[in-house]
């Protein structure tokens, strides 16, 4: 499903970002990417632009048209906070080598 | 003379880095609650008992992979710049988003410390974060802050000078073993060069370059170890993108610090989750599908009245005191050279101008509080859609608002927009957009012919006119001259936050200071040359005959009437009479007099000085010689149609001396440049005209 066709209020888990370079990094750096659980709070009367909460945390805006391009995967609610600590959790984590010297 | 630590302060955009100087430092840096507020380098010095820390507080930057132009000034320092430190501010709220970032300043080699500011909004939501734990796994040092309750700012100086004595820590951040074997196998072969002897220097553009880090690559490419390094990288980025299934290397490196910098934000900071917040309470009204752009056009318009009816008072009051000081001095004075150049030029210009400071600093404290609570970016978020039909994209609308203050920081702040073509066109219609300087010369026009009940409205329609002409212009530029889609809208929503008052009174003052120091040097010097040049030549043939005739004349009524016929055609003879005569014929189309046309010519140096120079011409041209007056003096000798001609003179024509001067540093190409020095005032003339026709023709 494509992030653009996700309801207000629904939750959904971002599986891929297909922009192209530069944009597709920007939207990464900011917090769309691969993981990332995102909101729909709301959107404008065109439908234009959507504002998105992601990860239960910071909030961003973008056009509907680049929303076309990332396709989530929607959960239901009541599982919305497993997902937030997914990475945590080193058995579930995407990179599970990545190494902090302690 | 104490050694000097130079400090690079580097963070995310709006995490709070100009805030935290201004705490460290009582410095006045600009500050608001959107990204982008700072687009350009700023040094602040503190001085301590050993040594000066020189600060340096840079455009936010997302990554080191650079984006829109102020991001890439940011790089460029860090990159090329001889500093010691790197001071890392991150906003405690979005820890997770802002250590990627830190990670990659790691990468650097660099001393650095880690500023995780906005503390005080993680421990309202009864959370908390690790500082010690944080410090050991980056292996830097960790202060918590809050640039509003100045909590840990006092333990950030002591921080920088303790980790310039120190000896650099190793680094302790490290990608998974793959990437690892590549950075290693890369950094070898850089090795080989002389230019790349150090090996943490070698790592950190060995990075860049599996990052796909075009600024090195093209450092790299001019070197002799090129080739051999290009067919390495071309190794790994080939072997790297198949081993781990992704499109480029550059996500790769991306993914392993998201999930590196999640794994920190995990370990340090324990923090519950929230139900809705207030943010997002406020947020269901403010950006309601249906109501926002409504409500936001009752921000300005409550803000456009406020300006006119809140303002009337002070500004009444700061007249009569000008009209009292030039009635005095007038009285006082000897009459003569001194008495004529104070009482009827530099004190009335002077008063004229400053009488209109409360309406201006009304509206930079509405602007101050749309910047500081955070609204600023959601009025963008509103308008993008609407924008878009325009040629303009939604982040547009912050230098375009920003332009209501003034043009010189919005020609300037239109460097948070990446696309070129995006950032021309909004420059070129900046213009459109009242600067508070044009306040003065609206509120009198307004107060001569409008009356106090319709002013705030009438306010509101010349900047909502502005603002739609600009849109309808920034369509015609995207149609003809920059073909092509705008760059697509993405912006962070920062949460509401209460404005910093300390931050507000420092801006308000620091603009008023900077008013009343133009009032004093540059209007009163303008305003003392336009006297002289109103006042002089004499004619002493014309002086006498009228002296004679004065002298015989017992009629209070006639001896007053002959006194301003001689100040009117001594003025007409003077050299300033002879200038606007010659420039007349290019205004007389409009129903300016030539003491109007000199006043709007006047005005390319400084928009206040429009109203400067029409109380000094109006004022020597008569025998009465007050402040308040022009207002009334307006009335008697501008009609109502040549003073909407002279309205839509002064919204659209070129904006001040200062602002060009932007203009052309910022935009480098002199088509450009010739281009935005002609329309605007080819464009004003056309419109103006129109304007004053169609009136006429309605029976006006």
């Amino acid at each position: 499903m494509k992030l653009s066709k996700l309801t207000i209020g629904a939750n959904a888990i971002i599986q891929s970002v297909d922009l192209q370079e530069p944009l597709k990094y920007r939207f990464m750096e900011i917090g769309l990417r691969v993981g990332t659980v995102v909101q729909i709070c709301s959107k404008t009367l065109t439908s234009d632009n959507l504002y998105l909460k992601l990860d239960n945390s910071s909030c961003i805006s973008i056009n509907k048209d680049e929303a076309a391009h990332i396709k989530i995967l929607p959960i239901d609610q009541r599982d919305q906070s497993a997902h937030y600590g997914k990475i945590s959790d080193s058995q579930d984590c995407v990179y599970p080598n990545c190494i902090i010297e302690k | 003379m104490n050694k000097q630590i130079k400090v690079a302060i580097v963070g995310q955009p709006n995490v709070g880095k100009s805030s935290l100087i201004n705490a460290m430092s009582n410095a006045k840096l600009h500050v608001g609650n959107f990204t982008g507020v700072t687009v350009e380098k700023k040094e602040v010095f503190i001085k301590s008992d050993l040594f000066d820390i020189k600060m340096t507080d840079l455009p936010g930057i997302y990554a080191l992979n650079t984006y829109t132009p102020e991001e890439t000034v940011t790089k460029n320092f860090l990159l090329n710049e001889q500093y010691d430190i790197i001071l890392n501010v991150v906003d405690a709220n979005v820890l997770s988003r802002n250590l990627m970032l830190t990670l990659q300043l790691l990468d650097m080699h660099k001393k650095m410390i880690l500023v995780v500011n906005m503390i005080d909004e993680i421990e309202a939501k009864k959370g908390s974060l690790d500082a010690k734990k944080l410090s050991i796994l980056l292996g830097i040092p960790v202060i918590l802050t809050s640039a509003k309750t100045s909590q840990g700012i006092d333990e950030i100086n002591k921080t920088i000078i303790q980790t310039y004595r120190e000896k650099q820590n190793d680094n302790k951040i490290y990608y998974t073993q793959k990437v690892e074997e590549r950075i290693k196998e890369l950094t070898k072969t850089l090795q080989k060069s002389p230019h790349f002897k150090d090996e943490n220097y070698a790592r950190f553009v060995a990075i860049r370059l599996i990052d796909k880090d075009e600024n090195i690559y093209k450092i790299i490419h001019d070197l002799p170890i090129f080739i051999e390094a290009h067919n390495v990288l071309e190794k790994i980025y080939s072997s790297l993108t198949t081993e781990l299934d992704e499109d480029s290397t550059a996500d790769i490196l991306s993914n392993e610090r998201a999930a590196i910098a999640h794994n920190l934000y995990i370990e340090a900071v324990h923090i519950k989750q929230q139900d809705k917040s207030l943010s997002e309470k406020i947020d269901n009204i403010l950006i309601h599908p249906i109501l926002g752009l409504p409500i936001f056009l009752f921000f300005m318009w409550a803000l456009f009245q406020l300006t006119f009816v809140l303002g009337n008072y002070p500004m009444n009051i700061i007249g009569d005191i000008f009209t009292y000081t030039t009635t005095t001095l007038a009285h006082i004075l000897p009459s003569g050279t001194v008495n004529s150049a104070l009482t009827h030029g530099i004190i009335p210009a002077i008063g004229a101008v400053v009488m209109f400071l409360p309406n201006i600093l009304i509206l930079f404290f509405g602007l101050n509080l749309l910047e500081q609570t955070g609204y600023m970016s959601r009025a963008a978020y509103l308008m993008d859609g609407f924008m878009k039909h325009f040629g303009l994209q939604g982040k547009a609308f912050v230098p375009l608002v920003s332009g209501f203050g003034c043009t010189v920081p919005a020609y300037m702040a239109a460097r948070t927009l990446k696309n070129p073509k995006d950032r021309i066109i909004t420059m070129l219609v900046l213009g459109f957009m009242s600067c508070g300087a044009r306040l003065p010369i609206y509120i009198l026009l307004i107060g001569a012919f409008f009356s106090t009940h319709a002013a705030g409205n009438v306010l509101f329609a010349i900047y909502i006119t502005g603002a739609i002409l600009g849109l309808i212009f920034a369509k015609i530029l995207r149609v003809v001259l920059f073909k092509g889609e705008p760059e697509p809208f993405v912006m962070e929503m920062p949460p509401y936050r209460l404005p910093s008052y300390k931050a507000l009174y420092m801006d308000l003052w620091y603009k008023t200071k900077m008013f009343l120091k133009k009032a004093g040097t540059f209007i009163a010097l303008a305003a003392l040359s336009v006297w002289f040049l109103s006042t002089y030549p004499h004619n002493g043939a014309l002086e006498k005959s009228y002296e004679i005739k004065i002298q015989h004349t017992k009629n209070i009524q006639i001896k007053k009437q002959l006194q301003n016929e001689l100040s009117a055609k001594s003025l007409e003879d003077s050299y300033m009479g002879h200038i606007g005569k010659f420039i007349e014929p290019v205004f007389k189309p409009l129903g300016f007099d030539w003491r109007m046309s000199v006043s709007v010519i006047a005005g390319l140096a400084a928009k206040e000085v429009v109203v400067s120079t029409m109380a000094t011409l109006y004022s020597v041209g008569n025998a009465s010689n007050t402040s308040k007056g022009l207002i009334q003096k307006v009335r008697e000798n501008v009609s109502f149609n040549s003073a909407i001609a002279l309205l839509i003179i002064i919204m659209i024509y070129s904006p001040c001396v200062a602002a060009m001067s932007t203009f052309y540093a910022e935009i480098p190409q002199w088509a450009w440049r010739i281009f935005y020095t002609i329309y605007p005032n080819v464009v004003a003339w056309l419109f103006a005209y129109g304007v004053y026709k169609l009136l006429g023709a309605v029976g006006h």
